[in-house]
């Protein structure tokens, strides 16, 4: 199969209401790498109240937001978008939830006052706010992906905890992470993934941008081989992270 | 320790501080003097600012208020105010402490009669409740340095519960054109005066990717806008509850901008001013108003305004010219995507070939946070560069952040003297360097500059 023919079905959820920390940056770096490659990768906003059918879409990328737009966008999901997202994630499609995002894949939110905001469950992981900010550069290792670092920066009051089902991301070697009481960060399920990742995490972290590409893909066509980029710039940025923490390690291709 | 003697013991342990900053040239030490003043006497703001007959002034907001702050520096000088001002952009609370630790006599007495304050916007809760200001001037509310703020709505709410307290006499010049702004004032005690610009010509199609507050602050409704002069400032209201932009008093109207300077109309109660001001873009437009509504609330009489609006200067960093041999270097700050895009909308009108050296740091005073690069509308540099060098803490970023742009980026090197002289080779004879940094970065560079013997310090 020629890569030239490919398409790819990208979803952008609430990007109008819950896009803040630079997010944009992931859609682009996404898009972008699709594109060198001459994949066509077609971006859709779905926000409140747009129809959303399972299947539809092969990747969803969804941001995190501030507390106020999170309890309508949580609402609007309890209205048939949520359910179309459980069903798309259980058939394969790839989800990157970032902060906001992540905490509303999961089962709650508690607000330090105000009721709780149900999530949809698609995660197992509930949060609660927590009375400090949580403020930094993140980097963590993931024993499924090669190499296994993943660079990000955090910003986030809510703690998040795994459930007993809820397998993390990976463990933080630098920051807090879901909570800064456990040592994980984020949470995958299928091609789910959710963490509190900004930076944003898809430009310099180009082995994570390629494997939500190459699943998304599979998701829409079975196995595609993906032709490799010059990614000197993105492993660079990466490296230069990483080194500034103080981790030396051959990190890139 | 008796307070006076410890007030005394504070006073010279800052000038100490000053004067060794300024025998060893580090910079940008500004805020270090007031710090360990303060730490010495807590209460030392408070205790020198009340010998303020005039009281104090705050000028604050995201983007624009060391501009702002100059500019309403100069006319309050003019119509005879001797006026204490934080020149150098140093707007924490320690920085106010430090000017005023440097004005001061051993037992405390300063020749001025009112503190003008350029103050940061997380800063202006506390500044509010420090230096009880007879007026507080506030530009526009952008996203900016996230990490150290918390999300703008914390600020905003802030913001607002300092104003419930203040006083009723109180003056608060606002900016109309900030739906944010405009929103969170609702219900603030005090005098309200709205600024703002009136010009169709100047509107932008679509709200830029940077604007963030393009809901209605009271409803949570998606706002509409008339008109859009630069990110979400604009003309706008809600459809769903009426609320709407309140009509400024004092507006800018025929507004003709070049990357250098502009010429506009302000319509003010007492009548229209003509002004050509020396400052390039849009955005000094807005700072110009900003300035003049505030001049025109302390009673400055408008000839005094339009006189300094004239001589108006850029500040340092604020589109500073440089001279190297037969090129110039032109030195601009963009901290924040929307200050940056602004920039980049005034200097894409240069009719020279386009060279640039962009510098990002990542340091507190920057915020750590440099995802903000990519909400910047680098997109609209592709293919319109002849040389783009980059540098700073967060170079390889920014160089990955051009790369998603479509910008051809001609080098990079974290080390700013070297990137430098690689950016300046690029320049022709004659040639402009447009030089946009973030604020430490700036520093750097004004550093390397002094070392080059191209600029002079700041306090020489
Ligand atoms: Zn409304």
């Amino acid at each position: 199969m020629s890569l030239s023919n490919l398409d790819l079905r990208i979803a952008v959820l609430y990007a109008d209401r819950m896009s803040i920390y630079g997010d944009y940056g992931n859609l682009l770096a996404l898009t972008n790498r699709c594109h060198w490659r001459g994949i066509d990768a077609q971006t859709a906003l779905i926000s409140v109240g747009d129809p959303l059918e399972p299947g539809q879409y092969d990747l969803f990328l969804f941001g995190g937001g501030q507390d106020r737009q999170q309890v309508l966008v949580a609402d609007d999901l309890h209205r048939g978008r949520g359910k179309a997202l459980i069903e798309s994630a259980e058939a394969g499609a790839v989800i990157l939830a970032i902060c906001g995002g992540y905490q509303l894949l999961g089962h709650y939110y508690q607000p330090a006052d105000g009721p709780r905001i149900p999530g949809i469950g698609l995660l197992d992981v509930w949060t609660v706010a927590g009375n400090r900010r949580m403020i930094g550069n993140v980097i963590i290792e993931c024993d499924w992906l090669e190499p296994d670092t993943l660079v990000g920066f955090e910003n986030h009051s809510g703690k998040t905890y795994l459930g007993k089902t809820g397998e993390p991301m990976g463990r933080r070697v630098v920051g807090c992470g879901n909570n800064g009481e456990d040592t994980f960060e984020g949470c995958r399920y299928k091609n789910v993934f959710g963490c509190y990742l900004h930076g944003p995490i898809m430009p310099r972290n180009p082995h994570f941008a390629d494997l939500l590409i190459r699943l998304a893909l599979r998701h829409r066509y079975g196995d595609v081989p993906l032709a490799p980029l010059d990614d000197a710039l993105e492993w660079e940025a990466h490296r230069a992270a990483l080194a500034r923490a103080g981790i030396k390690k051959e990190a890139a291709a | 320790m008796e307070p006076q003697l410890l007030r005394t013991a504070a006073i010279t342990l800052g000038k100490t501080i000053t004067r060794t900053v300024q025998t060893l040239r580090i910079g940008g030490g500004s805020a270090a003097p007031g710090y360990f003043a303060s730490k010495l006497y807590p209460r030392l703001t408070t205790d020198l600012i009340r010998q303020f007959p005039d009281g104090c002034v705050i000028v604050t907001g995201t983007n624009g208020k060391t501009t702002t702050s100059a500019l309403l520096a100069g006319m309050l000088r003019q119509a005879g105010h001797v006026t204490l001002h934080n020149f150098t952009g140093s707007n924490m609370m320690q920085g106010v402490a430090s000017v005023l630790v440097q004005a001061a006599s051993l037992s405390g007495e300063i020749d001025a009669s009112l503190g003008l304050f350029e103050i940061d916007e997380a800063t202006l809760p506390r500044a509010i409740a420090e230096l009880s200001p007879r007026m507080v001037v506030m530009n526009n509310l952008f996203r900016d340095q996230l990490d150290r703020y918390g999300e703008i709505d914390t600020v905003a709410r802030h913001w607002r519960r300092s104003f419930e307290k203040m006083p009723a006499d109180h003056v608060l010049i606002v900016n109309a054109d900030d739906p944010l702004l405009s929103g969170l004032i609702n219900g603030a005690h005090g005098r309200l005066f709205y600024f703002g610009i009136e010009d169709d010509r100047l509107a932008m199609t679509k709200v830029p990717r940077s604007a963030d507050s393009m809901f209605c602050q009271r409803c949570g409704s998606s706002l509409t806008y008339r008109r859009i002069i630069l990110s979400h400032l604009g003309d706008y209201h809600c459809p769903a509850c009426g609320w709407e932009r309140p009509k400024p008093s004092v507006y800018a109207i025929n507004i003709e901008a070049t990357p250098v300077s502009s010429r506009f109309r302000i319509v003010t109660p007492v009548g229209p001013l003509d002004v050509h001001l020396n400052l390039p873009g849009v955005y000094n437009v807005y700072n110009a108003v900003g300035a003049v509504t505030a001049a025109l609330a302390m009673g400055v009489n408008p000839a005094t305004i339009r006189a300094c609006l004239e001589l108006a200067t850029t500040p340092f960093g604020r589109g500073e010219q440089i001279k190297t041999g037969d090129r110039t270097v032109r030195l601009m700050l963009a901290k924040n995507p929307t200050g940056y895009n602004e920039v980049l909308r005034t200097v894409l009108f240069d009719p020279l070939p386009q060279h640039y050296f962009l510098l990002l740091n990542d340091r507190i005073a920057d915020g750590r946070d440099v995802s903000w690069i990519w909400d910047v509308d680098f997109e609209s540099l592709a293919g319109r560069t002849k040389s783009v060098v980059v540098s700073g803490t967060r170079a390889a970023d920014l160089a990955l952040r051009l790369k998603h742009a479509g910008v051809d980026v001609t080098a990079v090197d974290s080390h700013v003297e070297d990137a430098f002289h690689r950016a300046l080779e690029f320049v022709p004879t004659k040639g402009r360097l447009w030089t946009l940094a973030t604020y430490t970065a700036m520093l750097d560079f004004r550093r390397v500059m002094l070392r080059l013997g191209l600029v002079k310090g700041l306090w020489e």
